[in-house]
């Protein structure tokens, strides 16, 4: 039998292993998280054949994102890749610490554009979305056959699988209120019977008028609401720009009685920030209590080693190394501390997930986000062919052997791969290629035993040795 | 004001420092002194002019890589250094750090001036730096009373674990100094980086670890002291459930000078 431990008892060795830092001398500087590029101003180039100089420059439409719908790039390892952008600026208001969407954002816009300090907030052409929408709703009238020849967004449409909105930018904000944009969106994903997942920090998303655009879509409708801690003056040091915990339960209650789903969401877990005990289980009584029974959670990014957000948890008076290395930097200690937090919500009732690939396989549902059982009661397709989808159809056979042949035929017979490369970087996967941290081959219980014509021949063991608990141990 | 080839190395060491990525460092000097301090606040080194060295008649702070001469002058809360070649002169003109040499200088006395009788010398060499892990964070120093010291990094990324000791008979303990704990120390780690870099002043160092209980910073001194006087004070990395930073602190510090220093937009001028 696999030896179990506590979060407290694997916490307390973690402590004994990755150290504090103190400092000679205390003091705040400047955090530069966002590492703008610079374009060269008032730039020309003389055109020899119209003898005349021209101003060379490239603009950002700050008025609208020309866009519509995609698939993420996280699609080969993610059960729920279908993305609808609404808005869209240099930087987000809520100005949460830890977050790299702004650095990404600034990086590219100041890099490609000359206008990019004017950016305010834009958003998408709702009338063009709606528009190309109406025109691909044949699709879901298709044959399964015939959706299962589909490609892209085309396919996901035709399948029914969830949009999800607020991945790259926050949906809700105070300008959203008054423009009303997303709510244009809701209201028409709710005419055209359309499931949809939000993601938000917002408690904009509780007012009367979204909560009836999202309670009246028969298809279902999902709300990620994100609160990685109840505690005010941490939430406030992390998220200064956001709304408080207490704001954001206002927002969830009014959804909960409105017969939404609403999943709590923890991403990023910080090692020793957001796991006091008294801060847990408020968190975890008011949520019940709001009828809140879904949690969804990640570590800090695997990729985290950004000096300008370091130092902005540096000014917060916080140990950005201390939390990365433990909860990220190493994969194993960040994935081991997160399956055993993750099993206190579980213990009090809570039905829990995560994208954490170390984790899947003790995953409460098959889709991550925790909405499988919502949308899937309501006819929903998901991403089956992904390797957080592959880690569960291992599971699901426990000390036997599994190919990828059996997957392949299981993800056909649900509606196939989104594409043709994402079915190649899948399998690339399943075969210790690509980016380890999306692959299965880490997950808790998996083994390799064998090889065919697609590949390894996987098992999962139940009784494995975790291997995240050996590393820790033999540290101590 | 031009300086001599010893200031001047001390300068150019600080430099790669902060080229090689293992310190990015601010440098002060003052009167006999020259500090360097790290970027995250975490090491301080104070060097001390041999008397037959000029001392700095006024005070000076740059950062470490903006260095680019050994004659600088500071104006209107500019450093400029200045370089010649043939009939050419060069300047560079940089910004100082936000810290002056005298808040320095008073917060290496307030760490410094603590009863040495809480702490225990241990002499290494750099010797050392062969066996560590580089690629590793944090180089661990454990011991008790009676036993040698011992250096352990946990390789969170594998599992292993790397234990270094010093054997009983390295002839390091001629330099009447031993490997042998007189007391009891709190595990206590530093960055690894950090432990690398004060080797490239100095081959033999002597390490002062505080008695558990005491306080968490380490003091280290340099064997050869009129090759080079060398002290650093290096704020540990504790094994406690707190995330919140803490300055480093020892129970004899000089309570009266424990202000917290407070960046001044200075306009210091060079008469």
């Amino acid at each position: 039998m696999k030896t179990t431990l506590s979060y407290w008892e694997i916490r307390e060795m973690v402590i004994k292993t990755v150290p504090r830092m103190t400092v000679l001398s205390t003091m705040k500087k400047k955090t530069n998280a966002v590492k703008e590029k610079g374009r060269k101003r008032n730039y020309q180039q003389f055109n020899l054949k119209e003898q005349e100089w021209r101003k060379q420059e490239r603009l950002l439409n700050t008025e609208e994102i020309n866009n519509f719908l995609e698939i993420s790039l996280r699609a080969q390892a993610c059960p729920m890749p279908f993305n609808m952008d609404i808005w869209d600026g240099l930087t987000c208001p809520f100005n949460c610490i830890y977050c790299y969407a702004n650095l990404f954002r600034a990086s590219l816009y100041t890099a490609f554009f000359d206008n990019s300090r004017t950016l305010g907030f834009r958003h998408c052409n709702p009338d063009y979305y709606k528009k190309e929408m109406d025109k691909m709703d044949y699709l879901r009238g298709l044959s399964f056959d015939d959706k299962v020849k589909l490609q892209g967004i085309n396919k996901a449409f035709a399948l029914k699988m969830p949009l999800r909105m607020g991945i790259r930018f926050e949906d809700f904000l105070k300008t959203e209120g008054k423009e009303k944009i997303s709510l244009n969106m809701l209201n028409y994903l709710a005419d055209i019977e359309y499931p949809v997942m939000i993601n938000t920090k917002s408690d904009l998303v509780g007012k009367p008028e979204y909560v009836e655009a999202l309670s009246r879509n028969p298809a279902g409708t999902a709300v990620h609401v994100t609160a990685i801690t109840s505690n005010a003056t941490i939430t406030k040091r992390l998220e200064p720009g956001a709304p408080s915990f207490e704001k954001r339960m206002e927002g969830i209650r009014a959804m909960v009685q409105a017969g939404i789903r609403v999943v709590a969401r923890i991403e990023p877990y910080l090692f020793l920030l957001t796991d006091e005990p008294e801060d847990l289980k408020y968190y975890m009584d008011t949520m019940w209590q709001a009828g809140v029974r879904n949690i969804t959670f990640d570590t800090y990014s695997y990729t985290a080693t950004n000096p300008g957000i370091r130092q902005s948890f540096i000014n917060a008076g916080y140990d950005y190394d201390r939390i990365t290395l433990a909860g990220c930097d190493s994969q194993p200690l960040g994935s081991l501390l997160l399956g055993s937090f993750m099993q206190l919500f579980r213990d009090y009732g809570y039905s829990c997930s995560t994208f954490d690939m170390g984790n899947a396989p003790t995953n409460d549902q098959d889709v991550c986000c925790e909405v499988g059982d919502w949308f899937g009661d309501r006819g929903a397709s998901f991403n089956y062919g992904s390797t957080v989808m592959a880690t569960k159809f291992i599971k699901s056979m426990p000390m036997k052997p599994v190919t990828w042949g059996m997957f392949h035929k299981w993800v056909y017979e649900k509606g196939g791969f989104l594409t043709t490369d994402l079915e190649r970087a899948v399998h690339e996967l399943w075969n210790l290629g690509g980016n380890v941290a999306y692959s299965h081959r880490w997950a808790e219980g998996m083994t390799s035993i064998g090889r065919d014509e697609g590949g390894i021949i996987w098992m999962y063991d139940p009784n494995k040795p975790d291997f995240r608990l050996q590393l820790l141990e033999g540290l101590q | 004001m031009k300086v001599n080839s010893m200031v001047e190395q001390i300068f150019a060491n600080a430099v790669a420092l902060e080229q090689s990525g293992g310190l990015r460092n601010t440098i002060y000097a003052t009167g006999s002194k020259v500090y360097i301090l790290n970027y995250d606040h975490t090491f301080l080194m104070q060097f001390k002019l041999r008397k037959s060295e000029a001392p700095f008649e006024h005070e000076v702070s740059f950062r470490a890589n903006d260095y680019d001469s050994n004659e600088f002058s500071e104006k209107d809360g500019k450093i400029i250094f200045t370089s010649r070649h043939g009939d050419y002169t060069r300047t560079k003109k940089c910004a100082t750090p936000d810290l002056n040499p005298s808040d320095v200088k008073a917060l290496f006395h307030k760490l410094n001036s603590v009863d040495k009788e809480d702490f225990v010398f241990i002499t290494m060499d750099s010797g050392v730096l062969t066996l560590l892990d580089r690629s590793l964070s944090h180089t661990e120093f454990i011991g008790k009373a009676g036993n040698p010291l011992t250096l352990v990094q946990r390789n969170i990324y594998d599992g292993t674990l790397i234990e270094i000791t010093k054997d009983s008979d390295d002839k390091a303990s001629l330099l009447q100094d031993n490997s042998i704990l007189s007391f009891d120390i709190e595990p206590i780690a530093i960055k690894t980086s950090d432990l690398a870099s004060l080797f490239t002043f100095q081959d033999v160092l002597s390490f002062g670890f505080p008695k558990a209980g005491t306080g968490n910073y380490i003091i280290v001194n340099s064997i050869q002291k009129q090759k080079r006087d060398m002290t650093v004070i290096i704020a540990c990395c504790v094994y406690d459930e707190v995330i919140a930073i803490q300055e480093a602190s020892h129970q004899g510090m000089i309570e009266e000078e424990t202000e917290e220093i407070v960046p001044q937009n200075i306009m210091r001028r060079k008469k």
